[in-house]
Formats: C-alpha cells, sequence, structure tokens
C-alpha cells in the first residue's frame, strides 16, 4: 500500500481513548493502520458514525497523538518535530475544512482567511489581496465583511474552504465537510471542493458517510472494527 | 499579527468576548482606584496626625520646668536657644478650666499660655480677632456659637486655697480672637491667653518649655539632658504615648488590609484571566491548527492579558487622580466627621509599583494560563466547552 515518494505516510497506526473518571476500559479506536496519500490524488475514508473516521484524519495531520505507529508528512515524522517545524508544515502544506466550519468567530470572513496567510508570513495587503480572490472564487465576494454568525452554514463552509486554500497547502484534510448542511448546499460544497483540488494540484484527505461523496475520490477506504478497509 | 490578533481579542468592537474584558478592566480600575485613596488617606492621616500633634499639642520635646520664675525660665530658654539640634525655645502654661459659653453651654478645657509662637503660630488660623492680647481669651472657630468675639465669658479654674488645698474660682474674661487649626481636639479644648493673663489667672501654674526642632526628637531630648542635666524633656511621642502607640498599630493594621486588598486583585486577575483564556480556548485551538505555534499563541494571550490590565490600570490611575481632585469638595465633611484637615497626595512610586503589580500579575496568569491550555492536543483543545 505505501509508496516511498508518498506525501503522507501512516504506519502502524493504533489510539486508544482512555477511560473516564468513573472507570471502566479504554476505548480502542484505531488499530495499526497504514495509509498513504500520494500528491495530487485524493482519498476518502468512510465509515459509521464513532468508527474513528475524524480521529485518523486530526492524527494524519497531526492535530492529534498516537500511541503507536508513526505518521510521516514528506518524508518527516510528525511526532519528532518540534512545535515551531510543525506548525510551519501546518501554515505552509495543510489546510484544515472541518465539519462545523470551525471559523475564528470574533473575525470577519475576510479576516478569517487572511489570518492564516499572515502567519504564514505573508504581509497584510498582500495577504488580504489572496484572501479576497478566494473568497470571490467560492462566491463569497459581498459577504466578506460578516463574521461567522452573520453566514449561513453552507457560507461558513466556503469560507472555510478558502482559508484552507489560501496558503497553497499539498494537503487538504476535510472532515465531513458536508455533515451538517442541506442537500443543495452540500452539492455546491462538493463541487466546489473538487474543482478547487483539481485546479490547485492539491492532495485530498476526505471523510464522510455519504459515499456517493466518497466515490468521488481517487481512493475510497472503509474504517471498520478499527481497521481500514480497501473499497477501491 | 501578533499585536493585531492581541488588541482583536482584547477590546475590539468585534470581539464577541469583549465584555469580559471590559469587565476585567473595570474591576482592575476600581481596584486600583480603592487601594490609591486607602493609601492616600492612611499617609494623610498619620502624616496630619503626628503633624499636628507636633506643632500644636505637645510639641517636638517639651520639658516641665520646676519653678514658675518668669525671668529665671526666659534665661534658661535662651540657654536652652543655643543648642545645635533647638531650632525654636519658648515657654508656655495650661491650666484647666470651665467656661460657661454665652448659650448656656458649659466647656471643658484648658488655657494655653504661650510666650513666643514660633511654628505654632505660624500654622494657626486667625479668624477673627487679635490673639494672646493681654486681659483677653481666645477661642477656637468650633466654639463660635457659645464663645462670640468680644463678648464676656465666665471662666471657672481651680487655684490653691488658703485652707483647702484647691478651691474653685471665678472670673469673666472676654474674647478676644478666634482661631483655628487642623487638629479638632486641639481647637475643641484649647483657649489661649498670653502669659501675663495665665498668671494673673493663677499664679501656681505650673511652666514649661516647648521646644521647636528639625532633627530628630529623642536626639534633641539627649543634647538637653547632656546639657541641663536638672530638666527632664519629653518628647511628643513619651508625652503621647497612648495615641502613639495606637496610630502605629493602626498603621500596621492599615498595611495589612492594603496587603488583603493586593492579595484580593491578585486573585481577581488570576481568576479573570483563568476565564478569558478559558472562553478562548477553542480560538487558541483553531489558531493553532492553521500553522501558529504555540510561542506565538502565548504572545498574542500574554499581550492580551496585558492590553486589558494596561488599559484596566490606566482607568484606575485616571480614576484616583480624578479622586484627588474631586477630594476638596468633601474634604470639610471629612473634616466634620473625623476632625481632621487631610490633605491628600498620590505619590508616583506607590501607584507605579501598583501598576506594575496588576500587570506583571495578568502577564503572569496569562503565562500560566496559556501554558497550561497549550499543553493539550489541538483537538482536546477544541473540544473543551467554552466559558462565557
Amino acid at each position: 500500500m505505501t509508496k516511498s515518494n508518498e506525501l503522507l505516510l501512516l504506519k502502524a497506526v493504533s489510539k486508544s481513548f482512555p477511560a473516564t473518571a468513573r472507570g471502566g476500559e479504554p476505548i480502542e479506536i484505531l488499530d495499526a493502520i497504514d495509509l498513504a496519500l500520494s500528491p495530487a490524488t485524493s482519498m476518502a475514508i468512510t465509515g459509521k458514525s464513532g468508527s474513528g473516521k475524524s480521529t485518523l484524519l486530526q492524527i494524519s495531520a497531526g492535530l492529534l497523538s498516537c500511541e503507536t505507529g508513526e505518521v510521516l508528512f514528506d518524508g518527516k515524522r510528525l511526532d519528532t518535530l518540534d512545535d515551531g517545524r510543525l506548525s510551519r508544515i501546518r501554515s505552509t502544506c495543510m489546510g484544515f475544512i472541518f465539519q462545523s466550519s470551525l471559523l475564528l468567530d470574533d473575525f470577519t470572513a475576510l479576516e478569517n482567511v487572511t489570518v492564516p496567510a499572515m502567519i504564514k508570513g505573508l504581509g497584510e495587503r498582500e495577504a488580504r489581496s489572496k484572501a479576497l480572490a478566494l473568497l470571490e472564487s467560492v462566491g463569497l465576494g459581498d459577504r466578506l465583511g460578516h463574521k461567522s454568525d452573520q453566514l449561513s452554514g453552507g457560507e461558513r463552509q466556503r469560507v472555510a474552504i478558502a482559508r484552507a486554500l489560501v496558503n497553497e497547502p499539498l494537503v487538504l484534510f476535510a472532515d465531513e465537510p458536508t455533515g451538517s448542511l442541506d442537500e443543495r448546499n452540500a452539492a455546491i460544497i462538493e463541487d466546489m471542493l473538487f474543482a478547487l483540488v483539481a485546479e490547485k494540484q492539491v492532495a485530498l484527505m476526505l471523510i464522510t458517510h455519504n459515499m456517493p461523496f466518497a466515490s468521488r475520490c481517487d481512493q475510497v477506504y472503509r474504517l471498520h472494527n478499527r481497521k481500514l478497509e480497501v473499497i477501491r | 499579527m501578533v499585536l493585531f490578533l492581541a488588541r482583536r481579542y482584547a477590546f475590539s468592537s468585534e470581539n464577541r468576548h469583549k465584555g469580559t474584558s471590559v469587565r476585567i478592566a473595570f474591576g482592575l480600575a476600581l481596584s486600583l482606584f480603592a487601594i490609591t485613596m486607602v493609601l492616600s488617606f492612611m499617609q494623610a492621616l498619620q502624616a496630619n496626625q503626628f503633624e499636628d500633634i507636633r506643632t500644636f499639642e505637645s510639641f517636638d520635646v517639651q520639658a516641665p520646668l520646676p519653678f514658675t520664675d518668669l525671668s529665671r525660665a526666659e534665661a534658661l530658654v535662651s540657654d536652652l536657644q543655643g543648642l545645635s539640634l533647638v531650632d525654636h525655645a519658648f515657654l508656655f502654661a495650661e491650666i484647666p478650666v470651665l467656661i460657661q459659653g454665652r448659650d448656656g453651654s458649659s466647656l471643658a478645657g484648658r488655657i494655653r499660655a504661650i510666650q513666643s509662637k514660633g511654628r505654632f503660630s505660624e500654622e494657626l488660623y486667625l479668624y477673627k480677632g487679635e490673639l494672646f492680647k493681654e486681659g483677653t481669651l481666645s477661642s477656637s472657630y468650633l466654639h463660635l456659637a457659645s464663645m462670640p468675639l468680644g463678648e464676656s465669658v465666665e471662666v471657672t479654674l481651680l487655684k490653691k486655697g488658703k485652707q483647702a488645698t484647691v478651691i474653685p474660682s471665678q472670673r469673666r474674661m472676654t474674647v478676644g480672637g478666634v482661631y483655628y487649626t487642623s487638629m479638632y481636639d486641639f481647637d475643641a479644648s484649647t483657649y489661649l491667653t498670653d502669659l501675663p493673663t495665665l498668671y494673673a489667672l493663677n499664679g501656681d501654674a505650673p511652666l514649661s518649655v516647648g521646644i521647636y526642632s528639625q532633627g530628630s526628637s529623642d536626639a534633641v531630648a539627649k543634647q538637653i539632658r547632656e546639657n541641663f542635666p536638672a530638666i527632664e524633656p519629653v518628647t511628643w511621642k513619651e508625652a503621647n504615648a497612648s495615641l502613639y502607640g495606637a496610630m502605629q498599630l493602626e498603621q500596621s493594621m492599615m498595611a495589612l488590609m492594603l496587603l488583603l486588598m493586593v492579595a484580593v486583585i491578585i486573585i481577581h486577575i488570576r481568576n479573570s484571566s483563568r476565564r478569558l483564556l478559558l472562553a478562548k480556548q477553542r480560538e487558541m485551538a483553531m489558531l493553532r491548527s492553521i500553522g501558529l505555534n504555540k510561542a506565538r499563541v502565548q504572545q498574542i494571550f500574554v499581550l492580551q492579558a496585558l492590553v486589558v490590565a494596561a488599559v484596566g490600570s490606566l482607568a484606575g490611575v485616571l480614576l484616583s487622580y480624578a479622586g484627588l481632585l474631586l477630594y476638596p469638595s468633601f474634604s470639610q465633611l471629612i473634616y466634620r466627621s473625623l476632625g481632621v484637615h487631610l490633605t491628600l497626595s498620590i505619590k508616583p512610586l506607590d501607584l507605579l509599583i501598583l501598576v506594575a503589580a496588576i500587570l506583571a500579575s495578568s502577564g503572569l496568569a496569562s503565562y500560566v494560563g496559556t501554558r497550561r491550555i497549550l499543553k493539550a492536543d489541538i483537538m482536546e483543545m477544541f473540544a473543551h466547552d467554552e466559558v462565557q
């Protein structure tokens, strides 16, 4: 399954969550997962709710630590990197889209897209113009000054897509990006996501329980009983 | 970028938690104002009372004389004046009296006669008439209703009797002057006259020497003892030992109270910082997920806490100075209730120390708080509920 030129490589990754304070057994989520994602390809992970799909994505992106196994990004083990280097990789090589948008609530749509570019090191003016272009490309040119709570679910998700792509990442991690949207908005976001990923040649790791959505990816896996099964 | 985010997280009008920041800043401003005012009153009260005691009541040093011969006493005063530590030496005497006021009230007190007045008369204010005019009595402004200027009052005093040890004696005296000082107790109990008039009332009144000095009163007393062994000088602290002790106790209690207030502020800062940080935990996770490293996230939220603390401190400083400016409007109220004229002032160094303590506590509380929060994985930070 793994190749040497993979962008993202997971080797025997396992994860369990500790028992609750009231006692009980630790909950095993992932068991010796191997996974590889090549540049500019797309991968979907499907599975039932609670199967550990999101946990797998979070570990792959270095947002969550795993107990055993290795996560390599561009040949570097994420768990051995210091915070500065890991943050740099997140800033320059990774983009995130979460199910509930997770925008910076205190900031406008434009600022939400501008801030990651500024974190990457762009000047405010350059970051703003880049953010502006991206927001216009996702159809939010007239919603630039609106804050998170003034946007609809679909609009928030479009801001999240623009934010994820503003730093021209190598990989986009999308965790149920259409999970909280109605059918019409979900279809718009799906089309937009795949169009932008293709246009910008970004690798995509998509978590979804929506099979038609997943089937648009190059590779499709199903997480079942803590193991990854190849569907396509 | 750090500054931009810190400013946005502190007081921006678009900030969801602006209310929390405003409440924290307001709390800090009020606390700083309270501490500054207490400190200022405490210092003014202490300084004022000690100064008043030394100026009006006991002088820096006083020495009772074993004789009442005025010319001999004046020669001694002249010798004392020659001592290096003595700025001003003078004779004084006092006798207890009961005065029947014009309105029928009985006023218990003392008549004090002072020969040469120095700092005493410089600090004492003449309201009406003439002070130390031979044959007349001067009363304080407090007794203006019962002892109006120019009126004759009945003075009852005790004199040495021929058969009994002491006998009451009554005289009528005219009120020749009205004065006031910054010392309520002194004003309430003291009537002034000159030495010949006092000795005309009671030729057996004990005579004393009063001394003012710029130096230490203990050192003056020591110098007098060394040069004039027959005289037993008493410093103002010894003459008012119980009051001095009480004031020292009061000073300690006030210092303790101030410490408690500072402790309350620090706890307030710690709790509010924690509250503010918990409310921002999700935002911290978000910033981390879009590539901001822990150190910069920490910088942003420490800076944000410092901005809130600085605004609170600035408001507290302004409030304190505003209080100081408005104080003269209330000083009469203070005089009536406490009996002292207090001159408030704020020592910039005290204020600077307080502001520095507030800023340091805020920065530290925020540093420790963010450090603790940032130990968690990003997704664990996301998972925490927001505290509003």
